[in-house]
């Protein structure tokens, strides 16, 4: 350790960067489950980043909205984006791979994820992705894949499937 | 959000799970199963997902503000929920001119139709058509970005 490392007393100190990057905090999901992650990864999410500032936290920060798996994805995400020497090619490439395998409930799961934790990237991306799938895609599938039940009146339904006969026909199959 | 845990303070650490593995293998495996093929019968979800998301209000309308017009027309019959966001004219007008970047839409459309595209054909030009002007030039000449199909 070099000489400019130690404090007045003679002892080692960790500089100051390095020893906000190795401390831990702890996660703990809604159903419980905890997981340690470094504060620099988790100082990307400006809501974790405000309480950790507002020194509430306490080094375990219950995030009651978010359920374990969702957690783990979260988490994955932030350790890469925090990860040192990873070129914005690098983690590009890795968000494509991270939200390329997710199932459309998965995503919807990770959107209200990062917009509860504030993760602008991850939550603009995936946002992204659920839109891409809903292109060119018509009513009926957006319902079923959504799993939504339409809650108009049957007048109201016949109404806009009047108004907007076109958006039942779906421009890409409905098979997918 | 409440933000101080005092409870879960109180309590013994538990043994930590430092993100576990038999979650993020199937992630792991789920990424090089990706760049391979995207199976679609391949699943991570948890079964009781609900779709929370899409009941969130603040996250609904991020999602809508991103689709492009027609889409969005689509969102407006899909629910209540869905019709009163996707409905909204702030965001209907910003979704029909954003490939255009036009300044204003002034007036109310007077079917639904109206939302299914915004291709040129749905604006009027004060505009002498010339010999030679196609609808690339016009685009050309008003400043018009976007897709242009003739």
């Amino acid at each position: 350790m070099a000489p400019k490392n130690k404090n007045p007393n003679g002892e080692n100190v960790v500089p100051e960067v390095q020893q906000k990057k190795t401390q831990a905090l702890i996660l703990k999901s809604s159903d419980g489950e905890e997981f340690s992650i470094s504060k620099s990864a988790a100082g990307l999410s400006v809501a974790i980043k405000n309480m950790m500032e507002d020194d509430c936290a306490g080094g375990v920060i219950p995030l009651p909205l978010v359920d374990g798996g969702t957690l783990a994805r979260v988490i994955t995400y932030l350790n890469k984006h925090a990860e040192d020497g990873a070129s914005d090619e690098d983690k590009r490439k890795f968000d494509e791979e991270f939200l390329s395998g997710m199932e459309v409930d998965v995503l919807c799961d990770v959107a209200l994820a990062g917009n509860y934790l504030d993760i602008r990237g991850l939550f603009h991306d995936v946002c992204q992705r659920i839109v891409n799938g809903m292109k060119n895609k018509s009513v009926e599938w957006v319902r079923k894949t959504f799993r939504i039940e339409s809650d108009f009146t049957a007048e109201e339904e016949e109404q806009i499937k009047k108004e907007y006969a076109w958006a039942w026909e779906g421009v890409d199959s409905d098979a997918d | 959000m409440g933000c101080c845990g005092d409870v879960d303070d109180e309590a013994p650490p538990s043994p930590l799970v430092s993100p576990p593995s038999d979650l993020l293998e199937p992630l792991n495996s789920l990424r090089r199963q990706a760049s391979l093929s995207s199976g679609p019968d391949f699943t991570i979800s948890p079964i009781n997902s609900n779709f929370s998301a899409l009941l969130c209000k603040d996250t609904l309308r991020s999602i809508l503000e991103k689709l492009a017009l027609a889409d969005l027309a689509r969102a407006a019959c899909v629910c209540r929920l869905w019709r009163s966001l996707a409905s909204d004219r702030e965001m209907q007008i910003r979704a029909f001119m954003s490939p255009w970047k036009l300044r204003d839409v002034i007036g109310n459309p007077s079917s639904g139709s109206f939302w299914r595209d915004n291709s040129l054909s749905k604006f009027a030009f004060p505009h002498r058509v010339c010999r030679g002007d196609s609808i690339a030039s016009l685009a050309v000449k008003y400043s018009v970005s976007g897709e242009v199909t003739c």
